[in-house]
């Protein structure tokens, strides 16, 4: 029995290091650069076309916006499965916190302290990253996620369950709602006001928000979902 | 050529997708099988990124980049939609394994399952 | 130079969090390899990814990661001794050299399961009733028996090894706890 065990064990790993060095042999011998006709075409004129500085962000909001159609579908229904899974057989309101329940005297004071400090900067830095994500690096997604940590950051502190996350679920999925919305009326159908680049960054602007709240939501949906599974 | 020259981007992002595959393989914890996951993902991130890197080069920002060395913007906007797709397969995976925990006490693959499985 | 040290980092990182064998240690050796490779897509020039990595990989997932371990992964075994009125180090210290750190020890060399410990006086019927413990140490003035569940695979293991683990104590008594009765007569 240990015997074939050992065997196996011994077949995976030779089964890696050969499938490594396969393709790593493949990679170095016939790889060849090839042209980017792709890239070319998304950085030849972005600015004028688009209204945005940051060429990522031209991308994946107008020239591959389909992209984000899905992604932000796929990220609603990774929520849905997570909270489909930890609400399987009881009702949401059986995981309430009573009150007496939180009491700070598990949390370090200097964590409290410095939480607080920190609180409104994070904040700050994530409502940043979101609106100047058409000029600079940044963007709804890592704006999104950066909200999100503030929001666990703020579980550190007040370790409570006061949030409505029912609330919060259906405000994820109209806000996925506007965010398949915005780019079908924009892009698709061109129903712009102007064709002019102040149009272009109000679109870039107003989705950008979209997309980051949706993260946002999403991302803290999963987390407290996932922090109070079985309110433990 | 010097061997640390061979220490490229899409080198080590072949080698990191092929750790991950090796944990999979080997290992017996779901968690961990979850961590190799991702970090298969981060070999395949590394990979796409430094696809078509050329070295002095600038970010693709700015409103008019002609005559500069900028990197492709392409595989950026398609890692950083992935990014949040992987996340959201961490969740779901982690989410699941504390379900099996909790309702059929498995923690381990080939572990435990006719046994404790059909009880609870 | 700094891009071949990163890529290294990124090499040993995912090498040390694949392969160790305490589950916490890895997740936090994963934290550090996200935080690494978020270094290396900056120095690739992709500053909206690298963005995205250090807020999701690293600090999301991260602490998804500790909460999921927190919830479930655990081996939990509790040590009875009626006798003692309040646990002091030095019984702690004796206790842990012989019966806690070897089981701790083969627990996370071939189950890899993180084992987590807890001690008190109570006494065996009311901790067999009201907590739900894994495994059960109980230690009667000279006599060490050792409760769990047949169904119990992780138990399984450790009763089949148990010569080799614990090699201090020579008498140890085994009991399953689904196939005695809970009054206390233990065979």
């Amino acid at each position: 029995m240990a015997q074939t065990h050992r065997l196996v064990h011994l077949l995976r790993i030779i089964f890696a290091v050969v499938g490594a060095a396969v393709v790593l042999f493949l990679f170095l011998s016939y790889s060849e650069q090839i042209d980017t006709p792709l890239m070319d075409y998304f950085t030849a004129d972005f600015f004028n076309q688009t209204g945005a500085t940051n060429s990522v962000a031209a991308i994946y909001l107008n020239y591959r916006v389909f992209d984000t159609l899905f992604e932000a579908l796929m990220l609603m229904v990774s929520v849905m499965e997570v909270i489909n899974v930890s609400w399987a057989n009881k009702h949401a309101e059986q995981y309430r916190f009573e009150e007496d329940d939180f009491n700070r005297k598990n949390n370090s004071e200097i964590v409290i302290r410095m939480v607080g400090i920190i609180y409104p900067f994070v904040l700050l830095i994530g409502l940043y990253i979101i609106i100047n994500g058409h000029v600079s690096p940044g963007g709804g997604f890592q704006g999104g996620a950066v909200l999100a940590t503030a929001l666990i950051t703020r579980y550190l502190v007040y370790p409570n369950f006061d949030l409505d996350l029912h609330a919060l679920e259906i405000v994820e999925k109209l806000l996925f709602l506007s965010i398949v919305m915005t780019p079908v009326l924009y892009v698709f159908m061109q129903l712009q006001p102007a064709d002019t680049t102040l149009s272009h960054q109000i679109y870039m602007v107003a989705m950008n928000t979209l997309i980051g709240m949706k993260v946002f939501t999403g991302l803290s949906v999963i987390f407290y979902r996932f922090v109070f599974y079985e309110g433990r | 050529m010097k061997p640390l020259d061979f220490i490229t981007g899409e080198i080590v992002g072949i080698l990191l997708f092929f750790i991950g595959l090796y944990g999979l393989m080997t290992k017996k914890t779901i968690v961990k099988t979850i961590m190799s996951m991702s970090i298969m993902e981060s070999g395949i991130f590394l990979f796409y990124i430094t696809i078509n890197y050329t070295s002095g080069s600038v970010p693709p920002i700015g409103q008019d980049l002609s005559g500069v060395n900028y990197v492709d913007p392409v595989p950026s906007a398609l890692m950083i939609t992935a990014i949040v797709i992987g996340i959201g397969v961490t969740a779901i995976g982690l989410t699941m394994f504390m379900h099996y925990k909790q309702k059929h006490g498995i923690t381990h693959w080939s572990r435990n399952r006719n046994q404790t499985g059909s009880e609870h | 130079m700094f891009e071949t040290f990163i890529l290294l980092t990124l090499l040993v990182l995912a090498c040390v969090s694949v392969f160790s064998d305490n589950l916490r240690r890895s997740i936090i050796f994963l934290g550090a390899f996200s935080l690494t490779i978020a270094l290396a897509y900056l120095h690739y020039n992709a500053p909206d990814v690298a963005l995205a990595e250090a807020a999701i990989g690293v600090g999301l997932s991260t602490v998804m990661y500790l909460v999921a371990l927190k919830k479930v992964s655990v081996y939990d075994i509790c040590y009875i001794n009626e006798d003692v009125e309040t646990f002091n180090d030095d019984q702690i210290n004796e206790i842990m050299d012989t019966i806690v750190r070897p089981l701790e020890l083969f627990i996370e060399r071939t189950e890899e399961i993180e084992p987590q410990l807890a001690y008190t006086n109570r006494t065996l019927d009311l901790v067999m009733k009201e907590d739900d413990h894994d495994c059960l140490i109980h230690r009667k003035g000279d006599l060490v028996y050792i409760y769990g569940d047949t169904t119990d695979q992780v138990f399984q293991d450790i009763i089949a090894n148990l010569n080799d683990v614990i090699t201090d104590i020579s008498d140890i008594r085994v009991v399953f706890r689904d196939e005695v009765s809970l009054d206390g007569t233990d065979a």
